[in-house]
């Protein structure tokens, strides 16, 4: 009898081992298709929200119409101004023969975090691949960090969220050029003047690449006894959904060139 | 029989599964069947498969090396005091 009902605790304690181990391995790929039931199931629920614009007057949607296509006026004005901007920039990087950032390769990741405490992406690359030590890991438009060493077909790009890496980015309106310091798992932490203003969501990019966007501000701190207040900051992509990579070389502007 | 699957889940969790698999695996290697060898085997290929200068631990590259080096002392010493 006793025998028994200890070969029944033995039993329930290793399918309880094995449904954590399953859950633990397997929990990810759960996750998704549960949420996507459970998001269904709200979105068939919710109440229908009546259109704002069917309860206002003529008089008024007509004002807004002049705002709206005033607005218009104004961003296509700055959009010509942004293009005008980026045609004398080309223009003045070729007359000084810099080389801009061509692609060197694209890469798959293998390995990303949390697989190691090294914030460090293992990227499998093509043979006869150009890619460079110091060369910049980029996934779509955001940049993710160096490639810190090359062994035959693989890469390993260290993140520039990597634990007491720093990085100049700016941020805010007025721009402000700050020392953004990695904190590893993709975050960074740094200060910034009370006077720029800066609101969550907002984008941080490379002070040296106005196109390569380093992360989003995720929590403004403000002490009132400080002159500056502390943002924290994440990775713009989320590292699970990095599956490739592209590598391209940094604009390195010598003292001759100049 | 044990030692065969814990070493084959050790050396398979540096390349398949996160990080606390693989201290897991190497703790009980340690207590277990004391294959000190065998752990810091595992932990330098990781080390050199995944390992980054880590700015804020003095450009240390070799984090799970150095850990596991000093779980093996700590478990000699440990051996011994409780032996003694």
């Amino acid at each position: 009898m006793r025998s028994r009902l200890r070969n029944r605790n033995r039993f329930g304690f290793v399918a309880f081992t094995a449904v954590l181990v399953l859950l633990v391995v397997f929990g990810t790929m759960f996750s998704r298709p549960i949420f996507n039931i459970i998001s269904a199931l709200a979105t068939s629920f919710s109440v229908e929200v009546v259109e704002e614009y069917t309860v206002l007057s003529k008089k008024v949607l007509a004002a807004r119409l002049y705002d709206a296509e005033r607005e218009l006026g104004n961003v296509r004005y700055q959009a010509a101004l942004y293009a005008s901007l980026v045609e004398e920039n080309q223009r003045l990087l070729d007359e000084l023969g810099l080389r801009t950032p061509a692609e060197s390769g694209i890469g798959r990741v293998i390995q990303r975090p949390p697989h190691t405490h090294y914030d460090t992406l293992l990227v499998s690359l093509k043979n006869g691949h150009a890619v460079s030590v110091g060369d910049i890991a980029l996934f779509e438009g955001i940049a993710l960090g160096t490639v810190e060493k090359i062994s035959g077909s693989a890469a390993l790009v260290s993140l520039f969220s990597s634990p007491g890496r720093t990085l100049d980015v700016r941020v805010g309106d007025p721009t402000a050029i700050v020392v953004a310091h990695g904190l590893g798992g993709g975050a960074f932490v740094f200060d910034v003047p009370n006077e720029v203003s800066l609101e969550e969501g907002d984008v941080m990019v490379s002070a040296s690449h106005d196109t390569e966007i380093i992360g989003v501000v995720l929590s403004i701190t403000t002490d009132p006894d400080r002159t500056t207040k502390r943002v924290h900051a994440r990775t713009a992509a989320s590292l699970t959904d990095v599956r490739f990579v592209h590598f391209v070389a940094p604009i390195t502007i010598s003292r001759e060139d100049l | 029989m044990i030692r065969a699957l814990l070493i084959t889940l050790f050396f398979s969790s540096i390349f398949f599964l996160p990080w606390w698999f693989f201290v897991g695996f190497g703790v009980l290697l340690l207590s277990y069947t004391r294959d000190y060898v065998v752990v810091l085997v595992g932990a330098l290929i990781l080390d050199t498969l995944h390992g980054a200068s880590i700015s804020s631990l003095f450009e240390l590259s070799y984090l799970y090396t150095s850990l596991f080096v000093l779980l093996i002392f700590l478990a000699i010493i440990l051996r011994k005091q409780l032996l003694s």
